[in-house]
């Protein structure tokens, strides 16, 4: 019976132990107002603002998607996306081939036909677009100049596309192949940035080689679709990059941003992949209309986008911040896609003057000194 | 079990950091306390080795070291919060020199700055505001006494003040939590002579204590994300001098009385020749009794009443009561560890501040032996 009693007041001194240090830290932890009214300064409330944009603007580019781990292929009454590979093919024992296999494996899959033509142009998988074969030249006709013969066809499968290729001779000493979509829809195949890269492979009476892709890119280019001076668009694949700049020069010099947001209307969007994201780069010169503008290769803030989105916020705040106490470095901003050279998608923003782009901040002013 | 308590409070008061909820204002809190065993005696200020004449008899040469850590529960309207503090305060060294003379060193703190304050969230809904305030104005000082026929002692101190306090101004956007940070800092320099006096004849002790302040040089600088924005520098801060008088009385050979008084007219501190309506004349009153159970074990308590020199933001006068008591703890062929424990009650209008507080003096002593020669070893 002793042992019960000392057990139990054991237990229960461990308790009181327990509740005293909880009550403890309960009260040293919170967050109630004790006090604050002796503080002899006054204090200025925060000053909640917004603005909207002094200029803004939109261009589109090329974009230059050959480091992409994707290959998109397809098109729709807006977009065409092709596909160029390049294979270091060997071209001895040529003869005694029995067949030639390309094989892709599928990312995103869809349905969708396709032609193989043999590439009759050199290109450069880091500077190649619809326009150009490298950073320096030109094709001569935009979306590659690639031989009218069919040396293979087939549609994209489920997680991998088998297309037998003929033309063998032509291949090899060919500048790659390009695949053409036939009907409409995009699908996604993986580049040979990725462990399931395109190969080609030679089946021998006794054996195989396989050739794995060395090169590769989706050059892709818009269909019908007409930009209007006023649109603001922000889109990948073919880029979209809209140009914004926000007078916050009346600021106060001394100010201390406590948020900063923008805001965006989405009016119309156009996704390949459920979600996407866009980033906010600010411009290292004053924007000029008709050149493409500078900016800090660094993201200032980025925001994740679903395509059931009516409303953008991006939180500037460090950006705001950072023209509050620089102030002749505000020239403005662009919205691009993060990455671009990866996915296609296109956000159409609002513009009329309910709903044009905004920026909504607040700021405090700094303390007085103490005497 | 209490000791046990005790020192799991100090322990995470070493964790935590703040003080009193009123420094914010004026200089903030004026330390008054120095050594352990004074403080029990209801901060018997006068008679302790803040009076640069004590001790009157030029023996021993003394060290002490100080540390104090407190909790303060502070209450107003229907708030209630905690805050903690816990440091180092006092350091002090007195030298016997030839001829009856003494030579002392020492570092006290004199106004600790410390605090921690939200702003209300209902009458400004979408914020808070933090303020953190640290820092404190210190003072080092030498100083040199003479005793005369063991009964009377003069003596005066030099001293130099200097401190530094910053305040950390946090606001937070509800409920996102968006901190952003102004920094207000604060730089003291100043001078501080002190002059003391004290007796002792039979069981009376007596001590008399003038402390005057040279000007306080002020350098103020408001930081917002780190860059100068504002500042006021070598603004001019005219302190009043400090008058105390102490007396014991030992009635019984194991009982003593101490009163202690101080009084400063703080109501014309003066900052660049201006006064300031928040400052008010201070008053401290205490008495304190001292029973030894033996040579080792004495019980000390005490009681102290305290006007501050300022006011709070009603304007009404922030004064303190305060119950002391304390021992100490000998600790063989060095000295002892004295201590003393200070239940607290401050008073503003709408503010009051109970405050449980410890403090910790190691005092080191020796007495210096003359060896004399003897013939044959």
């Amino acid at each position: 019976m002793k042992l019960v009693n000392s057990k139990f007041k054991i237990q229960n001194s461990k308790l009181k132990n327990l509740i005293y240090w909880v009550v403890l830290m309960t009260l040293a932890c919170n967050r109630s107002p004790v006090g604050f009214d002796e503080l002899d300064r006054n204090l200025t409330e925060p000053v909640n603002f917004e603005l909207m944009p002094n200029a803004s603007a939109c261009y589109e580019k090329y974009v230059r998607n050959g480091i992409s781990s994707n290959l998109i292929l397809g098109k729709n009454q807006e977009y065409e996306a092709r596909v160029l590979l390049m294979f270091p093919l060997a071209d001895s024992a040529l003869d005694s081939l029995v067949s030639v296999r390309l094989v892709l494996k599928t990312r995103r899959h869809k349905n969708l036909p396709f032609t193989v033509h043999i590439v009759q142009q050199a290109w450069q998988e880091n500077g190649v677009t619809w326009l150009r074969n490298d950073s320096l030249s030109y094709w001569l006709n935009p979306g590659a100049d690639y031989s009218n013969t069919i040396i293979g066809q087939g549609s994209i499968g489920t997680d991998s596309t088998i297309i037998m290729l003929s033309y063998i001779d032509s291949l090899v000493h060919g500048n790659g192949i390009i695949l053409l979509p036939q009907d409409t829809g995009f699908a996604i195949l993986y580049s040979c940035e990725t462990s399931n890269d395109p190969k080609i492979i030679y089946k021998y009476p006794k054996k195989e080689r396989t050739f794995i892709a060395s090169a590769d890119a989706s050059i892709i280019d818009t269909n019908n679709l007409r930009k209007e001076r006023n649109n603001l668009w922000i889109g990948a694949g073919y880029a979209y990059h809209t140009y914004l700049k926000f007078a916050i020069d009346t600021l106060p010099d001394t100010a201390t941003i406590t948020d900063a947001q923008l805001i965006l209307y989405p009016n119309k969007s156009f996704f390949l992949t459920d979600t996407v994201e866009i980033g906010v780069h600010r411009l290292l010169a004053p924007y000029q209309e008709g050149l493409t503008p500078k900016f800090y290769p660094n993201l200032s803030a980025k925001a994740r986008i679903t395509n059931v989105d009516t409303l953008i916020k991006i939180n500037l705040k460090d950006l705001v911040q950072f023209w509050s106490m620089h102030r002749d470095s505000n020239f403005g901003f662009v919205l691009n896609g993060q990455p671009e050279y990866s996915d296609i998608f296109r956000i159409e923003l609002k513009t009329d003057a309910s709903n044009y782009p905004r920026l909504k901040f607040g700021y405090i002013l700094p303390p007085k000194g103490k005497f | 079990m209490l000791l046990r308590y005790l020192l799991f409070i100090c322990l995470a008061f070493s964790l935590l950091l703040s003080q009193s909820f009123f420094s914010m204002r004026g200089l903030g809190e004026e330390v008054i306390n120095t050594d352990a065993t004074m403080t029990a005696l209801g901060s018997a200020v006068v008679l302790s080795y803040q009076n640069p004449s004590l001790p009157i008899e030029k023996e021993k040469t003394v060290f002490q070291a100080g540390i104090i850590g407190s909790g303060v529960l502070g209450n107003q309207f229907k708030y209630h919060r905690f805050i903690t503090d816990a440091r180092p305060n006092y350091l002090k060294g007195i030298f016997v020199l030839p001829f009856d003379f003494s030579f002392g060193i020492g570092l006290t703190e004199k106004y600790n700055q410390n605090f921690n304050v939200y702003s209300d969230t209902i009458n400004h809904p979408g914020y808070q505001r933090q303020i953190v305030g640290y820092g404190g104005i210190y003072c080092a000082g030498i100083s040199l006494a003479k005793s005369f026929y063991k009964h009377f002692a003069i003596g005066f101190e030099y001293g130099r003040y200097f401190g530094n306090f910053q305040e950390l101004w946090f606001f937070q956007a509800l409920p996102s939590f968006t901190i952003t940070t102004d920094t207000v800092t604060t730089n003291y320099r100043g001078d501080n002579l002190k002059f003391g006096f004290g007796a002792s004849i039979k069981n009376f002790n007596l001590g008399i204590l003038y402390e005057k302040n040279l000007p306080i040089y002020i350098d103020n600088r408001v930081l917002s994300h780190g860059v100068l924005i504002d500042s006021a520098m070598g603004l001019k801060l005219e302190l009043p001098p400090r008058i105390g008088l102490g007396l014991s009385f030992s009635p019984l050979p194991k009982f003593a009385i101490i009163l202690d008084y101080f009084h400063r007219q703080s109501k014309n501190i003066k900052i660049n020749q201006n006064r300031s309506p928040i400052f008010q004349n201070s008053n401290k009153y205490s008495i304190g009794f001292i029973y030894n159970l033996d040579d080792k074990h004495p019980i000390r308590f005490g009681y102290r009443y305290y006007d501050w020199y300022f006011v709070d933001h009603t304007n009404k006068l922030i004064n303190e009561q305060a119950i002391t008591l304390g021992s100490g703890i000998p600790i063989p062929k060095f000295g002892s560890l004295e201590f003393a424990l200070e239940l607290i009650n401050r008073k503003g209008s709408t503010l009051t501040e109970n405050i449980c507080r410890l403090n910790l003096t190691l005092h080191y002593e020796e007495v210096w032996k003359i060896r004399k020669r003897r013939w044959g070893y």
